[in-house]
């Protein structure tokens, strides 16, 4: 097999080693090394970038977050993250592939079933991606384009993460439903953050993981639930009308019928915390 | 190729390295370090895992170039001068190893987890060790362990 590996010190070697033929990006590793095993990918060139101190800024200023490409799980779950992607980032793997795996692997690897990358569909962030010709900023739902399938062009490197937390006095739920509790791949996950007035819903976003080939949000049901109060007959409407926006699968750790079901069920959360109020 | 120099368990050592050679078979196969375990060779069940910089890590999904100026820990870098981490004492006396196979990742994971949470509840131990499977104890006798071997770290540093 015989891969080579350079790790470079300056944006320079890197833009010079990305030009490269076959040549591919490597972070924590903790996907790519699985799929090299299983020689599901065969690069001829990887380029280690965790030494690159422009990939491993993190700001939060005035609400406004910068997240470096890779920063890992475990180090962002020291910093002052909204509580939904603190969250949704302490269910991934074990504190081993925490330490190893960073959120812009998680999101380069695009998968429906991404812990980090759920609340940023929630915070309509954006990614910025890097090369020597300079950034170029897409909105996330627009880099994930399928399972595995990513805006990505020759040359580049996605740098960070940006949005705002506009939402700061919302309350959040993030649940993530596995074959069991530890190390667990998405079979569901959800995660909303909404706001309360006078016991109705003032404002409202919903993401699933999961159910459909990328994670989505459900507008449709946003919409559908700004205005009305938290109530089972309500709960029951935004249940059918986020089934019709899925399409789940049937795969080796569930059937498409039983995430469609849960999936469903899981607005039924919104219970239990206005309960806790 | 690839030269690398770094520290194993407290000594700096140079080697010559594939390029995309596994940390793990740097461990045991280049350094003749065998506490080391290689289970599932994915990430999935811990018996690999060392530590890097003080944090734990599965060595089977590191590739040994990423060691280059940074520190390594192995199960066999945890004890001092011949006296058992308390963390392995603990295993011993509560008879949290059966075949043992499991017992050096779970070490690994552990020792760092302790050192930071003085006094764990059975729950945060569980998830510290949510990346270690064991397939004979059932965990109940490694969490009591850990739990054991809090209290003699406790006490050693008072
Ligand atoms: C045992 C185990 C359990 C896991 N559990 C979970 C889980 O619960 N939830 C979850 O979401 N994931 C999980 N994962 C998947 C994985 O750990 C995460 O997706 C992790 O965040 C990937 O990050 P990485 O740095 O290791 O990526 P790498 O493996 O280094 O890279 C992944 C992909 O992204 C590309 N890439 C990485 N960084 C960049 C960059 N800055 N610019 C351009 N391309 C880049 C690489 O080329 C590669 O294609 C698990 C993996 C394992 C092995
Ligand atoms: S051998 Fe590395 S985690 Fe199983
Ligand atoms: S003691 Fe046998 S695997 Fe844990």
């Amino acid at each position: 097999m015989s891969i080579r590996v350079e790790i470079p010190n300056t944006l320079s070697e890197l833009w010079e080693l990305l030009s490269y033929e076959g040549a591919r990006i490597i972070a924590g590793g903790t996907d790519l090394m699985v799929r090299i095993r299983a020689k599901v990918e065969k690069p001829s060139l990887l380029v280690d970038i965790v030494r690159l101190p422009e990939f491993r800024l993190f700001e939060n200023r005035e609400d406004i977050f910068s997240i470096g490409a890779t920063l890992t799980h475990a180090e962002l779950l020291k910093k002052d993250l909204p509580g939904v992607l603190h969250d949704a980032i302490s269910t991934i793997g074990s504190p081993q592939i925490r330490n190893m795996g960073t959120i812009g692997g998680n999101i380069c690897n695009a998968s429906p079933a991404g812990d980090s990358i759920l609340p940023l569909y929630l915070y309509d962030a954006n990614v910025v991606l890097l090369s020597k010709n300079g950034e170029r900023r897409v909105p996330i739902g627009e880099f994930i384009k399928g399972p595995g399938k990513i805006d990505f062009r020759k040359g580049e490197a996605l740098l960070k993460i940006v949005f705002t937390n506009k939402y700061k006095d919302y309350k959040y739920i993030f649940k993530k439903i596995g074959k069991r509790v530890a190390m667990t791949i998405s079979v569901v996950s959800m995660g909303l953050i909404f706001k309360l007035e006078n016991d109705i819903i003032k404002d409202i976003k919903i993401a699933y993981g999961a159910v459909s080939p990328t994670v989505v949000r459900i507008r449709e049901a946003e919409e559908y639930l700004k205005g009305k109060p938290i109530e089972d007959k309500v709960l029951e409407e935004a249940k059918s009308i986020i089934q019709k926006n899925i399409s789940p699968i049937d795969d080796i750790r569930a059937t498409g019928e039983y995430r469609r079901e849960v999936a469903g069920n899981l607005i039924f959360l919104l219970k239990d915390a206005y309960g806790k109020l | 190729m690839k030269k690398i120099r770094f520290t194993i368990n407290g000594e700096v050592r140079e080697c010559e390295v594939e390029d995309d050679e596994r940390l793990l078979d740097l461990i045991r196969e280049d350094l003749d370090l065998r506490g080391t375990k290689e289970g599932c060779g994915q990430g999935e069940c811990g018996a690999c895992t060392v530590l890097l910089d003080g944090k734990p890590v599965v060595s089977c999904l590191t590739l040994a170039v990423k060691v280059n100026g940074r520190e390594v820990t192995t199960i066999e870098g945890v004890s001092k001068k011949g006296k058992l981490h308390p963390v392995q004492e603990a295993f011993i006396e509560k008879g949290a190893v059966q075949c043992g196979f499991c017992t050096p990742g779970m070490v690994m994971a552990l020792v760092p987890f302790l050192s930071e949470n003085k006094d764990p509840a059975r729950e945060e131990v569980r998830k510290a060790i949510e990346g270690n499977l064991c397939r004979c104890t059932g965990y109940e006798k490694i969490v009591d362990a850990a739990i054991y071997a809090s209290k003699k770290m406790r006490e050693v540093e008072r």
